[in-house]
């Protein structure tokens, strides 16, 4: 990566620099289009991923949700943040994909398989990092998996709320003009979906002791 | 406790624990945590939930995805000019019928002017009689119940580019177009599960008109109608 790409991969530029790169983007400069990417690739990668619950999916979902970002940046009107704007798309984009899936493929059915392709550790990584044997590695991953199987099962509003203010760490307002409903629902629907989890989540607490 | 007092205060724990409260609502928590072992204790069940949350790490997309995405957008956009250049050159060929339409709708004006000086050099009395109105067919001539999209007369081009791009982002084939009168028909191929998310996008197009199944026929394509409002 180019050094000066670095610092949108850090997320440390100001909403104005956004708003420039995107008037150069609209002008047809795809170039600066890349520094939007790096800019929100982490973030987009990862809704994706838990809400479809694998890293192919993932990928595929959050490549597509740039690409029609890309071809709809001229309709970005400036009314609300860009990042409020990417993500209605992006929330928008994954609801259509579960629903596409549907009945094919249920959300809870994280494969175990995937803790090979999780973050494409190989024995000898696993093995190089000195606080972290292979079996600490795996049953933190088999923890992880308990975690987000159960966060899979929250009704789509209360994991879409969980989502948008606890794991992209948004606004209230900014939640509620991504979801467009009111501040009280979206507190009520967070409040609503960690009462379920810290009944769901026990699963996973005697995990962690047996460990 | 008061049970109700109880419940705004869990409602708040949350965002005491971010530290997203103001002091005013911040000191109420705390005054109540205080004296309240309930909310106590769901304050640290709470703390555990969000713990383990934290316990999820977060995930970096492949090194490549950058430049996949640009591919990508590569790729639609030669896809997207290939299909502007051959709906160029289908409207170019209606733009020739048109003029064709234009010289004949001239030359039967001119007759009838030719004519009508003819007779006004004679002592005659005109009668103008009401014109007849044009009478448009209402129903289509592919199906009886198509899904009818009326759209702006000024949307009508970029509109039915959108449709025909929609129609083949879900690997539909489009099998007849036809220009008529009214608007264009289509018939079209599509698989039924991408049926509804089609159906939802055509909303954004215009206002839709469809029957409950009655738009595809026996072999199971789907007829669809556009037309101006």
């Amino acid at each position: 990566m180019k050094p000066e790409n670095e610092k949108y991969c850090q997320n440390t530029i100001e909403e104005d620099e956004i708003i420039q790169l995107i008037e150069k983007v609209k002008g047809g400069d795809k170039e600066e289009y890349r520094k939007i990417i790096f800019l929100y690739q982490t973030k987009i990668f990862n809704l994706c991923y838990r809400f479809l619950g694998n890293i192919e999916d993932a990928e595929e979902a959050a490549s597509d949700i740039f690409v029609r970002a890309y071809f709809k940046i001229h309709k970005f009107n400036r009314k609300s943040k860009f990042s409020t704007w990417l993500y209605r798309l992006s929330v928008n984009h994954c609801i259509n994909k579960v629903k596409e899936r549907g009945r094919k493929k249920r959300l809870e059915t994280i494969p175990f398989s995937n803790i090979e392709q999780d973050e494409e550790k190989t024995f000898e990584s696993i093995l190089s990092v000195e606080t972290d044997t292979p079996i600490d590695f795996l049953h933190r991953k088999q923890i992880q998996e308990c975690i987000r199987k159960k966060i899979s099962k929250l009704n789509s509003k209360q994991r879409l709320a969980l989502e948008l203010i606890h794991f992209q760490e948004l606004s209230y307002s900014e939640t509620s003009k991504i979801l467009k409903c009111p501040v009280a629902t979206i507190k009520t629907r967070l409040h609503r979906a960690f009462n379920k989890l810290k009944i769901s989540l026990q699963e996973c607490w005697k995990l962690i002791k047996e460990g | 406790m008061n049970l109700s007092e109880c419940n705004k205060i869990q409602n708040n724990l949350y965002d005491y624990l971010q530290n997203n409260l103001d002091t005013t609502i911040r000191s109420l928590v705390e005054s109540h945590l205080s004296q309240c072992e309930k909310c106590r204790s769901e304050l640290e069940i709470l703390k555990k939930t969000l713990g383990s949350l934290d316990q999820l790490e977060a995930l970096s997309p492949q090194p490549s995805f950058c430049e996949k995405v640009l591919g990508k957008i590569e790729l639609e956009e030669q896809q997207q000019s290939q299909l502007s250049r051959r709906l160029t050159a289908f409207f170019d060929s209606l733009v020739n019928k048109w003029a064709y339409v234009g010289i004949a709708a001239l030359l039967v004006i001119s007759f009838f002017a030719g004519k009508m000086y003819q007779s006004s050099l004679a002592p005659q009395r005109w009668i103008i009689s009401q014109p007849k109105e044009i009478e448009l067919k209402k129903e289509s001539s592919i199906s009886p119940n198509p899904i009818v999209i009326e759209i702006e007369r000024n949307k009508f081009f970029d509109s039915f580019k959108q449709l025909l791009t929609l129609i083949e982002a879900h690997n539909g084939q489009l099998i007849r177009l036809k220009v008529v009168e009214y608007g264009i028909e289509l018939i079209i191929q599509l698989d039924q599960t991408k049926e509804e998310i089609l159906f939802k996008e055509l909303n954004q197009l215009g206002r839709i008109t469809m029957t409950k199944s009655g738009y595809r026929n026996k072999e199971g394509n789907i007829f669809i109608m556009i037309k101006t409002q």
